[in-house]
């Protein structure tokens, strides 16, 4: 069930705040996680037994790793974790990939059956992971109350695209929490902003994008353009995502930690990551970065564990070499600016280095986007090679609602603090903006209904 | 305090867009009230799923519950209408292609108007070679039909993306490649080659009270269509040499409100506003019956342009003997009893209802032309000469 549907919108959501505000105040935990399981189970009937088999295991390791007074035994019950956490995920994400590497590499065909892969499966096995290896840590303590742990880890806002939620920041949260009208305000705007983002924005780049990617069009321009429209369409997509999710917890009483600043008004690769998936690079910051020795063990080490690290991150976003070279791709530029190009970079101008940063991250998109390498490769021959009817593939492929959308995300991509300022000096700030984003709301979902709805003139029999 | 009321209103406004659906659904049940706007056209009908463990395990519940629910919550045709409206207006854009003056185009119509699918382009030689085989059955046909006393009357009804080709956005225009040759042009080309009795309807665009086609509808305007029909009566009257009834245009009428079909495709974008065509026209009929008058069988085949001839005979002279074939979909005979062929010849007595007739009339839209009758110049040929020949 994706956010953005009907049934989502008008039947789960309406029906869940329902029971959980009307249902007992002590049975709200235990409506959140039947709903959640739903949820889940609405898109992964079967699987939402494996992702209940990993709570089970995860909490009963955590618990017995809680118990235990010798470190010994709590370093095999963490790896006992990490490792079964890890391979429920090499299996269902990486295994197809294993198997067609292995046969590229050495022409062995290993018959295997295509593995499905199971909804959100990297967000939760990151998030019950976070929460087993807290514990081994000592950060905090195992959750007693199984449901709670069931809660923490399938809570249906997070739970298909994040924020990759921590459970030291909600363990609190979910054992007491405050509702008030506040919150849910700020939850509800934040929910409609968010579904503004990705139905209005993202959705409306999809369909030129898509073309540009499936290798129809022989223009270096529009496909600078589509790549332009990747850039917004993936940053409105995610983060819209993300505002939603948030919103959703406000609602129910949670804060989740942001998952995005204005990724693309960054002037550095450096400064783009800390803006960029906020959840999931400080996830590889504390438990990857970090243990492997992070900036600590010297210069070579630093960039090794740097590359370690992106090649990871890539490779956390889907099996495919084109997710390891993006990660890469990004590990370089981030070696470059630590050997010495980021003290250049500060001497440019500011609109210099944002240009520098925009460009690669660009650049980037096209690794992430393209099914393939070689796929990802065409595109960028692509880009360097202009056909002789460039103009006229603009008129053809370039409309104005296109044009249109892609100006409005580019502006609305940047925070504008001073016109922020400036707005909030005026009475009636709030008012407007709680009343445009509720416009936008109804706009998005006539844009959600309608998009699906193509009539024609005659039955077809 | 204010600002607190100000919080629950947002707060309300938003639960109640949520929960609207759900409200006017059970509303609706209960007053019997539709509690929405209509759309016009049609599209697929998804039927409530029933629960079942199975089905929710394979997933295949939550897909058709998914398609029925989002094909049938309230107020779906506002939100709808609205997104439509706001996409025309704002941008241009529809389902359909929006042309100059708003003008409103069905994508077919423009494809074989500018041959931007290789099946329309008729400069290549596997699409002429089809052409030319679809020519000489017909030629040959018409030798075996007046074998029987019979004729056959073949006629090529004109697209809108032909008569107002200037209208066409230049996007699509340029696409044109280079070199092509549309398959209306071809087909005559072929055509004028033969005995095969033929008419293209172009000619009697002339004169018109109004346009030809408006920029709201995809068929022609009634006026064009009922000059249309009458050279079809014409003509058919000619070649049986039978006295048959026709009718003749008198006073032309001009409404507020279209007629017929004058804003078909308009009214499938399913917009607020209203049809950007003010005036529409319709002559007036009276009937034409000689004291002699004999009945002309008829046997027509053809798509939606070939139904305003078909309408218009059953106005004028209900049960009139004609039966109808819609490409190769389904047979409606006088008494509009409906037969699904579902694309298979062999579900219709086609030999019956040849035998039966006095003049077999085929229509074919320039939009359509390499669709080659959906096969059923094949068919009458196997019937009337054998698989032997050829």
């Amino acid at each position: 069930m994706v956010f953005s549907s009907p049934v989502f919108l008008f039947c789960f959501l309406p029906l869940t705040i329902l029971l959980y505000y009307f249902g007992r105040p002590k049975l709200r935990n235990y409506v959140l996680l039947l709903a959640s399981l739903f949820f889940y189970a609405w898109g992964e009937p079967t699987l939402v037994f494996l992702m209940i088999a990993s709570i089970v295991i995860n909490y009963v390791l955590a618990l017995l790793m809680d118990r235990s007074e010798k470190k010994g035994v709590k370093t095999v019950l963490l790896i006992a974790a990490v490792v079964l956490d890890l391979g429920f995920l090499f299996f269902y994400k990486y295994f197809n990939f294993t198997v067609a590497t292995f046969f590229r590499v050495t022409g062995v065909l290993l018959t295997a059956r295509t593995i499905a892969l199971p909804i959100g499966i990297s967000f939760y096995t990151f998030q019950i992971m976070s929460y087993v290896i807290d514990v081994y840590r000592g950060n905090v303590r195992s959750q007693k109350n199984p449901f709670y742990l069931g809660l923490y880890i399938s809570m249906f806002p997070q739970l298909i695209a994040g924020p990759i939620v921590r459970y030291i920041d909600v363990e609190k949260q979910i054992a007491s929490r405050t509702l008030s009208p506040d919150k849910f305000y700020e939850g509800t705007l934040r929910f409609m902003k968010g579904f503004a983002k990705k139905v209005l924005i993202a959705d409306q780049l999809s369909s030129f994008v898509d073309m540009n990617f499936e290798g129809n069009i022989d223009s270096a321009l529009v496909k600078w353009i589509a790549i332009i429209a990747y850039t917004l369409q993936i940053y409105y997509d995610f983060s819209g995502y993300s505002d939603m999710a948030i919103g959703l917890g406000k609602i129910f009483g949670f804060d989740f930690v942001e998952n995005f600043n204005f990724p693309y008004v960054s002037q550095s690769i450096k400064e783009f990551w800390r803006r960029w998936h906020i959840s999931l690079s400080t996830w590889f910051r504390d438990y990857v970065y970090i243990p492997l020795g992070g900036s600590r063990k010297g210069t070579v080490r630093t960039y090794i564990n740097l590359i370690i690290v992106f090649v990871l991150t890539g490779f956390w976003h889907g099996a495919s070499w084109n997710f390891i070279f993006w990660g890469l791709f990004y590990a370089v530029f981030l070696v470059i600016e630590r050997l010495g190009f980021s003290k250049i970079l500060e001497k440019l101008p500011r609109v210099l280095r944002h240009i520098y940063a925009i460009i690669i991250v660009v650049l980037g998109w096209v690794l992430f986007r393209a099914e393939t390498m070689s796929g990802a490769l065409n595109y960028y021959k692509g880009l360097v090679s202009p056909s002789n009817s460039e103009i006229l593939n603009l008129r053809i492929y370039v409309e104005p609602m296109l044009v249109f959308v892609i100006i409005a995300g580019i502006i609305l991509a940047f925070p504008h603090d001073r016109i922020k300022a400036a707005l909030k000096k005026f009475k009636g700030y709030e008012v407007l903006k709680a009343l445009s984003l509720f416009v936008l709301f109804i706009l998005a979902v006539c844009f959600m209904t309608g998009a699906g709805f193509s009539p024609f003139l005659y039955f077809r029999f | 305090m204010k600002g607190s009321v100000f919080k629950y209103t947002v707060i309300a406004l938003f639960l109640t867009v949520l929960a609207l659906p759900t409200v006017l659904g059970a509303l609706s049940s209960i007053t019997g009230k539709s509690l929405d706007t209509g759309l016009k056209g049609y599209f697929d009908r998804h039927d409530k799923p029933e629960f079942s463990g199975g089905s929710f395990r394979d997933s295949s519940f939550q897909t058709e519950y998914g398609d029925w629910f989002g094909s049938n919550y309230k107020p779906r045709g506002i939100y709808i209408k609205t997104y439509n409206t706001l996409r025309f207006n704002l941008f241009g854009k529809a389902h359909n292609i929006i042309g100059k003056d708003d003008y409103i185009f069905e994508f077919d119509y423009v494809s074989s108007e500018l041959s931007l699918e290789p099946k329309n382009d008729f400069s290549l030689p596997e699409n002429r070679e089809k052409m030319e085989d679809y020519v000489y059955k017909l030629q040959r046909i018409q030798e075996e039909l007046e074998k029987k006393d019979k004729k056959l009357l073949f006629y090529i009804s004109t697209s809108k993306a032909d008569l107002y080709h200037d209208y066409i956005p230049e996007n699509y225009l340029i696409r044109k490649p280079e070199g092509s040759v549309r398959g209306v042009d071809y087909l005559m080309e072929c055509l004028s080659g033969t005995d095969v009795n033929w008419f293209w309807t172009v000619p009697m665009a002339e004169d018109l009270p109004c346009e030809s086609f408006y920029a709201t509808g995809i068929h022609w305007s009634r006026p064009f269509e009922q000059k249309v029909d009458l050279e079809i009566l014409k003509r058919i009257r000619e070649l049986t040499g039978k006295n048959m009834k026709t009718w003749e245009l008198t006073d032309l009428q001009t409404s507020n409100e279209p007629y017929f079909r004058d804003t078909d495709v308009f009214d499938m974008m399913n917009l607020w506003n209203d049809p950007f065509t003010d005036t529409f026209y319709q002559y007036d009929t009276v009937n034409v019956e000689p004291e002699d008058a004999e009945d002309v069988k008829i046997l027509m085949q053809g798509g939606s342009f070939a139904i305003g001839f078909r309408e218009d005979l059953w106005t004028q002279y209900p049960g009139y003997s004609l039966d109808y074939i819609n490409y190769c979909e389904y047979y409606v005979d006088k008494d509009r009893n409906v037969t699904r062929l579902g694309d298979d010849w062999n579900n219709l007595p086609l030999g019956d209802l040849v035998e039966n007739a006095d003049i077999l009339v085929i229509e074919v839209n320039e939009a359509v032309i390499s669709r080659y009758s959906n096969g059923y110049v094949d068919a009458l040929y196997e019937y009337l000469c054998g698989s032997g020949e050829g």
